[in-house]
């Protein structure tokens, strides 16, 4: 039995359309197929790609990326929704996992992937610290996501991350690795080779193949791709086929990479330190650092860099098996310990005020990761001097952290995705 | 007798109409069904497109005719609009609106009609969101309750309808 103010006045089918659209767009699939079991019309309006999908992806999607411009714009909105939901899940950061076959002098595989909303494609940036000496990260894109005409995904590798910008994708087809992303589940996906040319008996249609390609990956590659397989059989498409099979052989197959979701990006108010974060190290290189919280009240973390270097890539750094802070004032011994150290900042930061309350809100006891063996550090475990240090959070939530070995702080800073988006 | 309607703190009314011939535009509004008149500020005014398109293109004369709209959904739709332009404090419009919604379905289903028609799209994005929490969740025979849909869909079709759209429930 409905209360009165719970059905509505007349008919849902007597509502203007546009209003109608509008009270649907804001269900979520599953509500919605729901709804198209209320009547014949209504199903209909489901079942077809009728205005309710473009409805629905614009409530969604429309502030977030182009929605008429995914596969050129030649997909149905039912079939987009449903890719970009898929999509979605890869919007966020990401951190390679397990060791990589792929490294060599002049590659490393990105540690640490952002995956952005472009206008009609997804792109994977591989995120790195300026080498500017300034707090700037630098996003460069190497992985893009996008639909063919058919709504099918296509994804390429940029290995050396020429391409800037999604047109230029056919330019450097030489040098493009198509590529499966296979999300399973929200937090991991897999990245792997697709050696789609090789399967030649699998095209039934030369045309129906060109079709998928036009507009999605620019006009050279494909009309290469258009080339070989409207002449398999002629000179030039077994040209470009030897051409493709010996670039294969001189460049080894790329090995499938697992990247794994940075869930918890940023800070919380009970969880202030979590998240990513940026500050110069004493390399002077601007170093990103992930700090998580564990289930026991403890905090990790852990620098995150692209480095060949074994036991570096995702180094630990500090510990904390007790995340409780001590408010200020401090002690004269903690203030002098804190007085006495200098700051580790950009030189342009430092008269900027980025920590405008220079005054330390609360400190935090913590421990130097010792996971490897250095020589020096083998009475490590004895000498806390050696291993204790502190972190200091300033007045407007940031904070710093140093060592009782040496007289730095390292100040940080969050990193959003928004960050700025120089590139090198 | 017309009956000139100002919209604002009834306290304020004297020193409104004082303002009345200062920097702030002012605009007539009247419905075209019952004749009411609304004097409103052009700034609250232009949150409708259509209100807006006229004020752009210049062709909006001191008195601006609205049909289709009556009078009581003018009236609120104006307050609406007037405390939108007014706060920017995203918690207390959410309150606001939840309280000013509180209107019986008759009521509700005027607000949306003239809403669209009047282009504003954040009231009718709040209007429809109220409905559409009323269907969120539910089964599709209480959403034909709730929405007054005639079952027209044989068990078959329902079954295979289920069926095809079954990608949407993995969430």
């Amino acid at each position: 039995m409905n209360p009165p103010n719970d059905t509505v006045s007349i008919p849902f089918s007597d509502f203007p359309e546009d209003v109608q659209l509008s009270i649907l767009s804001f269900l979520t699939p599953s509500e919605i197929t729901a709804f198209s079991c209320t009547s014949k019309r209504f199903n209909s309006l489901l079942n077809t790609d009728s205005k309710l999908w473009f409805f629905l992806c614009d409530r969604k999607f429309g502030s977030k990326t182009q929605i008429n411009k995914w596969g050129s714009g030649k997909i149905s909105y039912k079939r987009l929704f449903k890719v970009l939901s898929e999509l979605e899940n890869l919007i966020g950061f990401w951190r390679r996992s397990g060791p990589s076959k792929n490294d060599d002098d002049d590659f490393v595989t990105p540690r640490l992937l952002c995956f952005d909303w472009g206008p009609c494609y997804v792109i994977g940036s591989r995120v790195s610290g300026s080498k500017s000496g300034g707090y700037d990260v630098v996003k460069v894109p190497c992985l893009w996501v996008c639909l063919d005409s058919e709504g099918e995904r296509l994804s390429f590798l940029d290995l050396n991350c020429k391409v800037r910008v999604f047109d230029d994708l056919g330019c450097v087809e030489d040098e493009l690795i198509r590529v499966g992303v296979n999300l399973t589940g929200r937090f991991h996906f897999v990245v792997e080779e697709n050696v789609c040319f090789d399967k030649v008996g699998v095209v039934e249609d030369t045309m129906s193949v060109r079709d998928k390609m036009i507009g999605s990956v620019g006009n050279q590659l494909m009309a290469d791709m258009y080339q070989y397989f409207a002449n398999r059989t002629s000179p030039a498409g077994e040209r470009w086929l030897r051409r493709q099979k010996r670039k294969e052989k001189e460049r080894k197959k790329w090995e499938r990479e697992h990247y794994v979701k940075i869930v918890n990006c940023s800070p919380t108010p009970s969880r202030p330190l979590q998240g990513l974060w940026k500050g110069i190290c004493d390399d002077m290189k601007l170093g990103l650092y992930l700090v998580a919280y564990d289930e026991i009240g403890g905090i990790a973390c852990r620098r995150i860099e692209d480095s060949s270097k074994p036991f570096s890539g995702f180094f630990p750094m500090f510990w904390t098996s007790n995340a409780t802070f001590i408010e200020s004032p401090l002690s004269p011994e903690e203030q002098y310990i804190y007085d006495s150290r200098t700051h580790i900042r950009p030189p342009e930061a430092s008269s900027d005020h980025i920590h405008g309350d220079e005054a330390v809100s609360r400190i935090l006891y913590i421990k130097l990761s010792c996971d490897l063996v250095i020589p020096d550090f083998a009475d490590a475990y004895v000498n806390t001097q050696q291993v204790e240090g502190r972190i200091w959070q300033y007045g407007n939530g940031t904070f710093g952290f140093g060592f009782l070995r040496d007289g730095h702080i390292v100040d940080l800073k969050p990193i959003t995705r928004n960050d700025n988006n120089i590139e090198t | 007798m017309k009956k000139l309607k100002f919209i604002g703190n009834p306290l304020l009314q004297s020193r409104e109409k004082i303002n009345m011939s200062s920097d702030k535009k002012w605009l007539t509004l009247k419905t075209t069904e019952d004749n009411e008149e609304f004097v409103v500020e052009e700034s609250v005014a232009i949150m409708s497109n259509v209100i807006k398109n006229m004020v752009e293109d210049g062709c909006a004369s001191s008195v601006i005719p609205v049909p289709r709209v009556k009078g009581n959904a003018m009236g609120k739709i104006i307050e609406f609009c007037k405390k939108h332009t007014e706060e920017s404090d995203e918690k207390v419009l959410k309150e606001f609106d939840a309280e000013f919604l509180n209107l019986g379905p008759d009521a509700l289903y005027d607000l949306m009609v003239s809403a669209n028609f009047l282009e504003i799209k954040v009231l009718l994005d709040s209007v429809t969101t109220k409905v559409a929490d009323m269907i969120k969740g539910k089964s599709s025979e209480e959403i034909r309750n709730i929405l007054k849909i005639e079952n027209d869909l044989s068990a078959e079709e329902i079954e295979e309808s289920r069926r095809e759209n079954c990608w949407t429930r993995q969430e």
